[in-house]
């Protein structure tokens, strides 16, 4: 249980505090609702380049990072298909250095051009030595543009080349800011040891006189639903074999998210689950496999991946995951299994819920979803699953024609 | 309110590191708990002494923790995941170079039903000839993956140039160690150094008495005893060339290893080179960040430590970077060395420096789960927690002339050592 208290500001900036007096410490954390999923084709990877230059100073700030530190804190960010979040952890008697930073960075970044061609650089790094320089670093790029026709889900937060982001310009940079980095398009959440109404108190005097942004459209292209197999060869010299198998599924908070995400675990989560003993223990198919859902807040993936074991075909491997999909797909599983799964969830969120920053990330991202609140009610729409939803999910979502298959290795 | 003026700072205390608690079990062995979390939630961390450096024989440390909990003589794998998995608990166990850590994190409701596990996997893990050589075969696919990564080769480079390709720090897994590996070799390493009467116990969470009564009554029945020797010949034999270059043709980026044996957390200088080595490469303002990613963005990320073994500790310097400014950014590092031996730092830097370390500190130390982690690590190392009085009063008295010297002396490219992989 997270005890939280919710306010918006006048110019639509949400603030969620957290009281914590069990430590010095604060996390100060704002999310922007813009991700990956923002961009545009010809323009991938922006959003994530975007995150880089909001450390390259504010007009009244010029050095984020060193203010920060100065204050005894630290910080860091990270973008998602979904979304964009920032946070701070510093002592709490210093609280207001992370609000004036954060703020100011929100009021006016000051956009340079020797800052987007430092971190436009720093990308490029990243890129490579994550991507390029890395065995299966392309995976996701070849998966999400197999799976997903028309949703931007089609290309990863990096983007879809690196020339798209050694194109970027200030002028790309100055209208995403004043689209997307408003405070009517963000959240802020306090977790630690200060009072309530001092929060919003101190939230109002920092962000208040930020003016807010034009509303805009947001809207996503509609992902057709797949009525044939799909399926991809790639050939790689790399020293494994891996298989993806890849289903549309429901978005984040709609209705089946929460027994497909069930399934998953059913299916792939801990020695125990039916392909790892079945296919990795038993049969020796392949040498790992999981399986595990997106968690997209739009229409997400569903993906078995799994490693094959040396001298077995791909016939072989795709024959031993079709045996496992039938059974899960013609009979209930067992209740000690969703038993399992139950306790799993149970003790996921539970662990989730400690220390000021899980706290006041997790508010954030459930404020996005669809309300802080989220936060304490989850866990019952996982409790109420049955076997029989279980089932049914299996036997809707895990269809043959709707799947997306990918080789990726020797596929000769 | 004035956006263009800092707001003012305040001082930044410490949370008392001493906010434990010590308890004896019925055979004398000790345990440490720190309480406190507000969640059900509970973690009981079990060290032995166990690793490389008690080794009889190359890989089997890391092989015995990974097949520890597949199977006793009266369970298999899978119902001992099973039964961990049903409570949504977490048993992981993992080894280090001189340690070996089993750790259990539950909700507290269920740690009645995990420890007897624990318990079974200590005293009758079985080693199977089958789940063995399941092992071999995952852990030399994953040596053929990883060999593709120009990071995997720089780090066993290093570790070699500084120990010795012998020595349990330097020596790397091939697939000819997996391939030595026997059963009797594995079950005779686990029963000498796993012991469950020879753990220290270290409990956090949401702890109540009754709980501490359960693991006494699980642990504390077994004889508390230890002795643990092996007779590999363990003297280092650094390398006593300088630089190495290992070509890899298909790689666009270069991994970027250089660093030296160092001093440990006993010595008097280290509180102090541990605030240089902060202002060198430890955090993202530091020198070396801000001047190769920040002002040349030649990398993603670079950073310096000083790492401690039990027996050994060591500085490094660690990057990735573009194949074509390799040369520039290795020249670039030397020079920010240079710089620190010769100019003095400015008092603006070292304030930053000694508050992001202050806030460090207790960050470290904030809430149970890392303050029992802090404490751990102190003892483990043969310190006591006045150790952390000197690490804070050395971040707040140090100053530039210190600092320059310590920098002439520990920056000595007399025995630094250079490891690069990748494209020339």
């Amino acid at each position: 249980m997270i005890h939280y208290q919710k306010r918006k500001l006048a110019n639509g900036l949400t603030v969620i505090v957290n009281e914590d007096h069990s430590t010095q410490l604060c996390a100060v954390n704002v999310l922007y609702k813009v991700g990956a999923r923002d961009e545009v084709s010809a323009k991938t990877g922006f959003a994530h380049l975007f995150e880089h230059l909001m450390f390259g100073g504010s007009v009244n700030a010029p050095d984020f990072d060193t203010e920060l530190q100065l204050a005894g804190g630290t910080n860091n960010a990270y973008t998602s298909n979904d979304l964009t979040n920032y946070y701070d952890v510093l002592p709490v008697n210093n609280i207001e250095t992370a609000l004036w930073l954060e703020s100011d960075r929100m009021l006016q970044l000051d956009f340079s051009e020797r800052s987007l061609e430092v971190q436009r650089n720093v990308v490029c790094e990243e890129f490579k030595e994550h991507y390029i320089n890395r065995p299966y670093g392309d995976v996701w790029h070849k998966l999400r543009e197999l799976v997903y026709e028309k949703h931007p889900y089609r290309w990863p937060t990096i983007g879809l080349e690196l020339a798209h982001v050694q194109d970027a310009v200030l002028d790309d940079v100055k209208q995403f800011f004043y689209r997307y980095y408003r405070p009517n398009n963000a959240i802020l959440t306090i977790s630690g040891g200060i009072i309530a109404d001092k929060a919003f108190e101190l939230a109002e005097k920092w962000f208040g006189d930020i003016p807010a942004g034009e509303a805009f459209d947001r809207s996503y292209p509609e992902e057709p639903k797949q009525v044939h197999p799909k399926f991809l060869a790639v050939q790689k010299d790399v020293p494994v074999n891996v298989l993806y198998k890849a289903w549309k599924m429901p978005g984040r908070v709609e209705p089946g998210y929460y027994a497909a995400n069930m399934l998953s675990d059913v299916l792939g989560t801990g020695e125990g689950s039916r392909l790892q003993h079945a296919l990795k223990k038993e049969k020796k198919l392949f040498t790992d496999i999981a399986a595990f859902v997106t968690g997209s807040i739009n229409t997400g993936m569903f993906i078995i991946s799994g490693r094959l074991a040396e001298g077995v075909s791909w016939t072989d491997a795709e024959a031993g995951i079709a045996e496992e999909l039938k059974k899960v797909r013609t009979e209930e599983i067992s209740e000690t299994e969703l038993q399992r799964i139950k306790n799993t969830v149970e003790m996921d969120i539970t662990s989730n819920n400690t220390g000021v920053l899980n706290k006041a990330e997790s508010l954030a991202a459930a404020e996005m979803l669809e309300s802080a609140d989220l936060v304490n009610t989850e866990m019952d729409r996982f409790l109420a699953v049955t076997t029989q939803d279980i089932l049914l999910t299996a036997q809707q979502l895990l269809d043959e024609n709707s799947c997306s298959t990918m080789h990726y290795g020797n596929v000769q | 309110m004035n956006r263009t003026e800092a707001p003012g700072l305040q001082q930044i205390d410490r949370l008392d590191i001493r906010n434990f608690s010590e308890r004896t079990l019925q055979n004398g062995a000790k345990l440490v708990v720190v309480g406190g979390v507000e969640q059900e939630l509970i973690r009981v961390e079990l060290l032995f002494h166990g690793g490389r450096w008690y080794e009889p024989s190359q890989g089997v440390s890391r092989t015995v923790c990974n097949l520890m909990r597949k199977g006793t003589s009266t369970k298999t794998a899978r119902q001992i995941a099973d039964s961990i998995d049903y409570y949504g608990a977490q048993l992981e166990i993992h080894a280090g170079q001189d340690f070996t850590s089993m750790t259990i994190f539950c909700l507290r409701k269920y740690l009645p039903e995990i420890l007897p596990i624990a318990e079974e996997i200590l005293l009758d893990a079985a080693f199977s000839d089958d789940e063995l050589s399941l092992f071999v075969a995952r852990q030399k696919q994953k040596l053929r993956i990883n060999a593709q990564n120009t990071d995997f080769h720089a780090n066993r480079k290093f570790n070699a140039v500084l120990f010795g390709e012998t020595h349990p720090y330097g020596y790397a897994m091939t697939e000819e160690t997996l391939n030595n590996l026997q059963r009797e070799t594995l079950l005779n390493y686990h029963r000498t150094h796993y012991q469950p009467g020879s753990a220290m116990i270290f409990v956090s969470g949401n702890v109540l008495e009754q709980d501490i009564q359960l693991i006494d009554a699980c642990f504390g029945k077994y004889a508390s005893e230890g002795k643990h020797v092996s007779a590999t010949d363990k003297s280092i034999h650094t390398a006593a060339e300088h630089k190495f270059f290992i070509p890899k043709d298909d790689s666009v980026q270069s991994s970027v290893r250089i660093g030296t044996l160092s001093i440990g957390k006993t010595h008097p200088d280290f509180p102090d080179l541990n605030v240089l080595n902060t202002l060198f490469g430890g955090y993202f303002g530091s020198r070396l960040m801000t001047n190769i990613r920040e002002d040349k963005g030649y990398t993603y990320g670079i950073y310096s430590s000083i790492s401690h073994y039990r027996h050994a500790s060591y500085f490094s310097i660690d990057t990735e970077v573009g194949n074509e400014v390799c040369a520039s950014a290795l020249e670039e590092i030397y020079k920010e060395m240079d710089l620190l031996k010769k100019v003095a730092v400015e008092q603006d830097e070292l304030s930053i420096v000694r508050n992001y370390m202050l806030g460090g500190l207790l960050r470290a130390t904030d809430g149970p789960f890392n303050r029992i982690n802090v404490i751990k690590n102190t003892l483990l190392s043969g310190l006591t927690l006045d150790y952390f009085d000197s690490l804070e009063k050395a971040i707040r008295n140090i100053n530039s002339e210190r600092i320059m010297e310590l920098a002439q002396q520990y920056f000595d490219y007399e025995t630094m050592k250079e490891v690069v992989c990748g494209k020339r």
